[in-house]
């Protein structure tokens, strides 16, 4: 009380005398009105016990509600980009997560104009192998015809550099390993992606790699029109085949850039050829003409893009795969 | 009684208590305990009851100190107004109206006789003191000297400013020392004081 009594002096203002009879009242204050301490204790465990039950635990300091909020959705959003991701990587052709898997794989492939872009692509080659592979074993039709589309694709992008004589080798050397699958696969689930992938290799191959077209064991037959009496074999001979002799099929040459090019371009499907299952039936470039009596592929869909009408630029332009 | 906590330190414990520290809480009941047991021993005049009651006045500050701010009230004039508070709901249950009123019969049985008497004397010295001076004066009185708060924090309490506490305390001492000692010559200058 004592320091009350000085507390009280040093705060006010008044005369000396004031202030002693201040702090004389203060101490008779605390005189007569002692202070129990221990009742002061005994209420103290009381106070602090019931602080202790009714107060939280000390605990991190929580974060404000838009904050909570964002971290949230942050975590909401990643677990729903993983949980897509995840089910875009895994979607097999057909699918419609695969779009979404093909153009996450382009995305991550470097040029194919580098070395490693050029790899990567060879590589993506056998992965349409291996999906294809995959719908035949679930007797999916719609998934293989969409693998081989997807290689074929993939397939007229690699041979745009085949001016270089190391790709040109290694590219032989995948398709002859690929065609035996492709075959293999064509056979019990035909389709025209299947025949039309068919076709392009053997017509990359031929001029490329012609040994490992001839020695096909399929070659000679006529599923495919592409045997030694086929008419492409004369695109060896033809100054138009290929940009620059080097077995381009996507030829300058060819107005379309299509190997089946009819007509003047050394097309090997000569209109009116009986024996040739994509006869061109008339200038637009359709190998496919509707109506053509020795045309095995006819059209059996508005999405034959060798339907009469078409373009016949399956794979013309300058992005094939702009088709795909 | 503790030592009283600068602004600084104070805030930092009812922040700390508000979040759950016992220890906060703990630093600051035993800051104020001992002035809140004097002040409820002045209004209730029994110790065994300015115990209870101060128990009971930290049941409350526990539950309303989540929803303490400091806005304008200082954490002291907060907690004596709930002292304040309180009391005057145990006087009125006790049907006592007279808040001030000593039980001079329920002395503390540790001293003995003379200092019982001389307690006692003091104690009704102090309680007719300040049964001349207006309420307002009382309370100043009261908060000034047995609950040891500033005049900012009396002002508080009271919805005054501190300037009208001094000068109500200035008013209250002179009164109470004119009613105390009236052969006593005042010599401080009431008109300064009071006017």
């Amino acid at each position: 009380m004592i320091r009350l009594a000085r507390r009280t002096m040093t705060t006010l203002d008044e005369p000396p005398g004031f202030v002693a009879y201040a702090a004389e009242f203060a101490s008779v204050v605390e005189r007569s009105f002692q202070i129990d301490d221990s009742a002061i204790d005994r209420v103290r465990g009381r106070v602090l016990g019931a602080f202790i039950e009714a107060a939280p635990a000390p605990s991190r300091p929580r974060l404000d509600r838009p904050v909570r909020r964002g971290l949230a959705l942050s975590v909401a959003a990643t677990i729903g980009l993983l949980a897509f991701g995840s089910a875009a990587v895994q979607a097999q052709p057909g699918g419609p997560f695969y779009p979404i898997k093909l153009a996450i794989e382009t995305a991550t492939l470097p040029s194919v104009e580098v070395p490693a872009g050029w790899a990567a692509r060879l590589d993506r080659l056998q992965l349409r192998i291996d999906e294809g592979l995959a719908g035949a074993r679930a007797r999916d039709p719609r998934a293989i015809a969409v693998a081989l589309t997807e290689y074929r694709a993939e397939m007229i992008t690699l041979s745009a550099g085949l001016a270089d004589a190391t790709r040109r080798a290694t590219l032989a050397v995948v398709l002859s390993r690929d065609l035996p699958n492709v075959l293999s696969l064509e056979q019990p689930y035909p389709s025209e992606a299947a025949t039309l992938l068919v076709a392009d290799i053997r017509t990359i191959l031929r001029p490329i790699a012609p040994g490992r077209v001839d020695s096909d064991p399929s070659r000679g037959g006529s599923d495919h029109g592409m045997g030694p009496t086929d008419p492409a074999d004369d695109q060896t001979e033809h100054p138009h085949r290929g940009v620059d002799q080097i077995g381009n099929p996507h030829a300058a040459g060819s107005p379309t850039g299509n190997p089946h090019v009819p007509g003047s371009t050394g097309n090997p499907h000569a209109p009116g050829s009986t024996g040739d299952p994509h006869p061109a039936a008339d200038t637009t470039g359709n190998p496919h003409p509707p109506g053509s009596t020795g045309n095995s592929h006819a059209p059996r869909s508005t999405a034959n893009p060798h339907a009469s009408g078409s373009t016949g630029k399956p794979h013309g332009g300058a992005d094939p795969r702009a088709k795909h | 009684m503790a030592d009283e906590l600068d602004p600084g330190t104070l805030a930092a414990l009812v922040a700390d208590a508000k979040a759950g520290d016992s220890r906060a809480f703990a630093a600051i009941y035993d800051a104020y305990a001992g002035r809140l047991f004097r002040f409820l021993l002045l209004r209730v005049g029994e110790p065994a009851d300015a115990e209870d009651l101060l128990q009971r006045v930290f049941v409350k500050v526990i539950e309303a100190l989540p929803r303490y701010q400091d806005r304008g009230l200082p954490f002291g004039a907060w907690l004596f107004r709930i002292a304040r508070n309180v009391a005057i709901d145990f006087v009125r249950a006790r049907k006592n109206e007279q808040a001030l009123t000593v039980a001079e019969g329920h002395l503390d049985q540790r001293h003995q006789p003379a200092a019982m008497a001389e307690l006692m004397d003091d104690r009704r010295l102090v309680r007719d003191a300040l049964d001349v001076l207006t309420h307002d004066q009382r309370d100043v009185l009261v908060y000034r000297f047995f609950a040891g708060l500033s005049p900012r924090e009396i002002g508080a309490i009271m919805g005054k400013r501190e300037g009208s506490i001094r000068a109500m305390q200035f008013r209250a001492l002179a009164t109470l020392r004119r009613h105390l000692e009236p052969d006593f010559l005042v010599d401080i200058r009431l008109a300064e004081v009071g006017s």
